[in-house]
């Protein structure tokens, strides 16, 4: 005889750091069905960010707080892209070190959320602490811990002083030995590896079923990185970059890859930093933008995002849409979920990292 | 005479000594993550905002069950520090887990009902061990009365001390065994429906829980001269709350069966292994 | 189903079929002004994005395709929510529930549009 039971999981849960609701199906505390309901915090971004385009770079940053500076490349690029013009090199140099450096402070807290998630206080304020000093430092390059609002149609508002690349150079050189301690703390920890090894395993096929994106997909075993191909910064002689992937699927491919790509952002901030000349650093571009459409797409934290606009020769824009990470991400939870018990309900969802504010705009 | 004064002193003192070491505990755990942590008294301030805050519950059966789990780990207690049989007390304490998994089963909170089903299996998982414990304390003593404790059990009795470990991590509720209370799975578990002076009961029915498990503690050493008698039992004691300190911070929650299979292979095989070692050690075999 | 949603399902499941499959990046909406609806579908094939477009009317029945990628239910419910636009065997309420504004994304004909 077994009974079946509902949990309802959310929209406020100590495990969920932003509303959404899962309502599942127990029996004997093993997952049978799971419902997943959003829109708790549905803002309707498309609309107003539609309303006036220059507005809208600051705007756009205010989708998520903490993949705020990639919405902001994303759209500027997609702009650029509509104007016809190009950045220049140092413009895209500073946003790609940016980007990197807003993706440290993102996974690292996808990280310690995870380990909280599985009890593991003591990690969670480890990754904590390394988080803060990422954090700081934007703050002292950008003056805003969580928007940077650096980014203009054409380049960057402000360009980076030599004393401020020296200060995020001398951070990375005493945050790497701490990362990688971190890494091998999270490689080893057999209680860790025991919560996370083969829980909420999505399989390649189903990952591409579901169309997820970046860490998610990459935990699967598909190497998708819009870096490789989409941001123009990336692609400015002599980037190094290759795609991190996992084959295994489950919660620990997903949380390895974000680990691996902590060390990378910093091996790739180092080389930004290398790459940098003097030069130009803002294209100004006049009027409005032209009725036709462009596609940008960056590699957020969580995978690719994407935006689409269409000008109508207007302040306002015709339609902007977002494609954030977290919408096909989010729902692939349900995929993941089946079959699993309910204390593993937290580490997988969070295993995706579920971005609310991007998933409902 | 001079015994129901000790009694009585012990009544209030201990739970006092409870509270403040639970503030060790907050501060140690916060050093171990470079925190700086609450104030050392932090325990009695929640307890008495707790205890100052509104009456709501979400039904009366809820009540009864908080009141009868906080005055059966007070029995448990009392019978512990008044010199009684350790038995009764173990079988009191048992029953104040009983009812406070009760009190979770009788909200009808989904997270409640998990909460309660995980502290029958965390009673399940440590009774065993904390029963055989005390009765091999019981035998090397020759009673299972509290006050006729006057021996140092310690070096006949080491595996059986360390069986302990797991008993004092789930009582304390840290972290590879604190699923019952799990915050990010079930939000709290059993407590999850109590608030106010309730769930300031609740703590307090854990104090005196914790109380008499640490007293089961002390009962392993003892020498001639109070002082260091009690220096020692304290130091046992600080060694526990340490190692629990140490364990929570560098372990993530394991699950229900795990914990349930963990605590019984190692609780239980070290003090079947020290039982063995003392039998064989009555026969005259080894020392 | 009209001649131009076979024609639509057919080219979507063509594209669905090559070899390596297209990922599905995003099912896009906007609206023309006129009644009539862009939707586009968004693929990632070959490191770089090819797009598939249609007009649809308003009370059209689109064919979901959810059945060849899983990802695009969100997608299309989403445009259901903001459109109001009907999929054939998709309900909306993704982001949007019942006492929200109704297609709040639908624009002013263009007679009227000149709102600058």
């Amino acid at each position: 005889m077994s009974r079946t039971s509902v949990i309802p999981f959310g929209p406020q849960h100590a495990a969920f750091l932003e509303p959404f609701h899962l309502k599942l199906q127990v029996e004997e505390e093993v997952v049978v069905g799971a419902e997943m309901s959003f829109g708790y915090n549905h803002r309707g971004m498309e609309y107003a960010m539609a309303q006036d385009f220059k507005r809208t770079q600051f705007l756009c940053e205010r989708v998520c707080g903490i993949c705020s500076f990639h919405h902001s490349s994303a759209y500027v690029q997609t702009m650029e892209r509509l104007f016809g013009i190009e950045a220049p090199e140092r413009a895209k140099l500073v946003r790609m070190i940016m980007m990197e450096a807003q993706r440290l402070t993102s996974h690292l807290l996808a990280l310690g959320h995870i380990a909280e998630t599985v009890g593991y206080e003591n990690m969670f304020m480890q990754f904590f602490r390394e988080r803060e000093e990422v954090m700081t430092l934007v703050n002292r390059i950008s003056g805003g811990r969580v928007h940077y609002s650096m980014n203009a149609i054409g380049g960057i508002r402000k360009d980076v002083t030599y004393e401020g690349l020296k200060d995020i150079g001398e951070t990375m050189d005493r945050l790497e030995p701490r990362l990688l301690d971190l890494r091998s703390i999270v490689r080893k920890d057999r209680t860790l590896r025991k919560r996370l090894i083969g829980v909420g395993v999505l399989s390649k096929e189903a990952a591409f079923d579901w169309c997820t994106v970046g860490p998610t997909s990459r935990g699967s075993g598909l190497p998708h990185d819009i870096r490789l191909t989409g941001f123009d910064g990336y692609g400015v002689n002599g980037v190094k970059f290759r795609p991190i992937y996992y084959d295994e699927g489950d919660c620990y491919a997903r949380t390895m890859v974000r680990m691996d790509e902590v060390i990378q952002s910093v091996d790739l901030i180092r080389q930004g930093i290398n790459l940098m000349r003097d030069g130009p650093f803002l294209n100004a571009v006049k009027g409005n933008p032209p009725a036709a459409d462009a596609y940008g797409r960056v590699e957020a934290p969580r995978g690719e995002l994407m935006y689409w606009v269409r000008g109508k020769n207007e302040v306002q824009l015709d339609r902007i849409k977002l494609r954030t990470p977290a919408l096909v991400n989010v729902p692939a939870v349900s995929a993941m979920i089946k079959g699993a018990r309910v204390a593993d309900v937290g580490p997988i969802t969070v295993s995706v990292d579920p971005c609310i504010c991007c998933t409902d705009r | 005479m001079t015994d129901a004064i000790t009694g009585l002193a012990m009544l209030i003192a201990v739970p006092l000594l409870i509270g403040l070491l639970l503030g060790i505990d907050r501060r140690l755990t916060a050093r171990m993550q470079n925190r700086v942590g609450p104030p050392l008294l932090q325990p009695f301030y929640d307890l008495w905002k707790l205890f100052g805050k509104e009456r709501r519950a979400v039904n009366q059966a809820q009540v009864s069950f908080a009141a009868a789990s906080v005055l059966l780990q007070f029995t448990a207690f009392a019978v512990f520090a008044t010199g009684g049989d350790l038995l009764v007390a173990f079988f009191v304490s048992g029953a104040g887990n009983l009812a406070l998994a009760l009190g979770a089963f009788s909200s009808r909170s989904a997270y409640g009902q998990l909460g309660g089903q995980r502290e029958l299996l965390q009673v399940l998982a440590y009774e065993p061990v904390l029963f055989l414990v005390i009765f091999i304390l019981g035998w090397q003593n020759g009673s299972f009365l509290s006050d006729a404790f006057g021996e140092n059990l310690l070096y006949l009795l080491p595996l059986a001390l360390i069986a302990m470990v797991p008993v004092v991590l789930i009582t304390m509720q840290k972290s590879p065994f604190d699923i019952a209370t799990a915050h990010q799975e079930i939000v709290s578990g059993v407590y999850v429906e109590y608030s106010g002076t309730y769930l300031g009961l609740l703590k307090l029915g854990h104090w005196f829980e914790l109380a008499f498990v640490f007293g089961i503690i002390t009962l392993f050493f003892s020498a001639d001269d109070i002082v260091i008698s009690l220096l020692g039992k304290s130091l046992i004691v600080l060694v526990f709350v340490f190692l629990a300190v140490l364990i929570d911070n560098s372990t993530a929650r394991t699950t229900r069966g795990d914990m349930v299979f963990k605590t019984l292979a190692f609780g239980l095989g070290l003090t079947i292994i020290n039982l063995v070692l003392l039998w064989i050690d009555v026969s005259g075999a080894i020392w | 189903m009209s001649a131009a949603e076979i024609d639509l399902r057919k080219k979507l499941e063509r594209m669905s079929l090559k070899s390596p499959r297209p990922r599905l990046i995003d099912v896009i909406a906007a609206d023309r002004r006129d009644g009539t609806y862009d939707l586009i579908y968004v693929f990632h094939h070959e490191g770089a994005i090819v797009d598939h477009r249609y007009v649809v009317n308003e009370d059209d029945d689109i064919t979901s395709i959810a059945d060849l990628y899983a990802g695009a239910l969100c997608m299309e419910r989403e445009i259901i929510d903001m459109y109001g636009l009907k999929f054939n065997g998709v309900t909306g309420g993704f982001l949007l529930d019942p006492s929200s504004p109704k297609n709040p994304l639908r624009q002013p004909r263009k007679e009227v549009a000149k709102d600058v």
